[in-house]
């Protein structure tokens, strides 16, 4: 390739007919005079060729079509995947386990607050459950204040 | 008895196979399997062809497609019906196969896979059908060794036909990004073609 050979991106635009009149025109009278030039062509045909291959198929399209259209029927009956279910299931078997666990291990009189069950307040002398005034009457049944 | 006069102006409702993407795609949102299977049986072809380059692999580009065909069922309500059926479909396939190669990577990959039931013995002949095996692995074998940000835009341009625009927003880059890959690409596949001829 010289200075005056069109850029590997003319090239390619040429392959893929992106290129204008004008600019098709340049190339092709530059590709007329210059056999590396025309092998690159060649080379970059060939290769959009390649691409281009359609892939062969197992089956009709029409074929394909029947298949997804019978596997929609089975995903409507099919709620959940098999591997979601057994993830459900698993969790609720532990969940049940610790349950039990619990149930097992927990002391008979129910869990204490550490520090022998005294709660601040009574460390401090405060009896939130004492009566305001310990030696007043209670009220008379239908009695208003 | 006499012959019912249509209505005047009336005209019989095209066939499903006339009509368009999105008219079809607003047909399977209310349901109309057939129009649904219209659509499938219209770009299951290329769908899947797009799939197998990107995958190297005929028999779960297959299988990925009916996951995606699954999927637009199931979204079919979601569809804008803009006119973009194409890209739209094309953009769910890409994702797929994007998740699909990354779990083959971590798997062994063992190269391009070449579903034997895609070449039938018989026609167009039996060495014809070893010739488009073999081109078929070496362009699989090629592309799986660029970049994916080069592969993909290369083989929605000059597999699918899609333009620069159409294909910046399937990969989601700008345009000028999507004909900078596809160049870039080619150029990356010319190479590798190439080196596959040196050592044949």
């Amino acid at each position: 390739m010289n200075a005056s050979c069109p850029a590997p991106a003319q090239l390619h635009a040429l392959v893929a007919g992106e290129l204008s009149e004008n600019d098709r025109h340049a190339v092709e009278q530059h590709l007329a005079a210059c056999a590396g030039c025309r092998a690159e062509l060649e080379a970059t045909r060939a290769a959009v060729q390649a691409l281009a291959r359609p892939v062969k198929l197992s089956a009709t399209p029409e074929e394909l079509a029947a298949r997804i259209l019978a596997q929609l029927d089975q995903a409507a009956v099919v709620p959940l995947r098999p591997r979601r279910r057994a993830w459900l299931a698993a969790t609720a078997s532990a969940v049940a386990a610790a349950a039990a666990l619990l149930f097992v291990l927990a002391p008979r009189g129910g869990f204490q607050p550490r520090g022998g069950g005294e709660r601040p307040l009574e460390r401090a002398g405060i009896d939130l459950y004492a009566p305001l005034a310990p030696d007043a009457t209670p009220l008379a049944p239908g009695a208003h204040l | 008895m006499a012959d019912v006069l249509p209505f005047p102006g009336a005209a019989a409702p095209a066939p499903l196979e006339a009509r368009g993407d999105d008219e079809l795609m607003l047909l399977a949102a209310a349901g109309e399997r057939a129009a649904f299977a219209v659509l499938v049986a219209r770009h299951a072809r290329r769908l899947i062809g797009y799939a197998a380059k990107m995958l190297g692999d005929n028999a779960r580009a297959e299988e990925l497609v009916q996951e995606v065909w699954l999927q637009l069922w199931n979204a079919r309500q979601t569809y804008r019906g803009d006119g973009r059926f194409l890209v739209f479909v094309y953009t769910i396939t890409r994702n797929r196969c994007r998740n699909a190669y990354r779990d083959a990577s971590r798997r062994v990959r063992t190269g391009p896979q070449l579903d034997e039931a895609s070449f039938p013995d018989g026609s167009p002949g039996q060495l014809d059908v070893l010739v488009e095996r073999e081109q078929a692995r070496r362009l699989y074998d090629a592309l799986a060794r660029l970049p994916e940000k080069y592969r993909e835009p290369l083989v929605l341009r000059f597999s699918e036909g899609l333009d620069h625009a159409e294909i910046a927003t399937i990969v989601d880059c700008t345009e000028s990004a999507a004909r900078s890959r596809v160049h870039h690409g080619l150029t990356a596949l010319r190479q590798q073609l190439a080196k596959q001829g040196e050592k044949s």
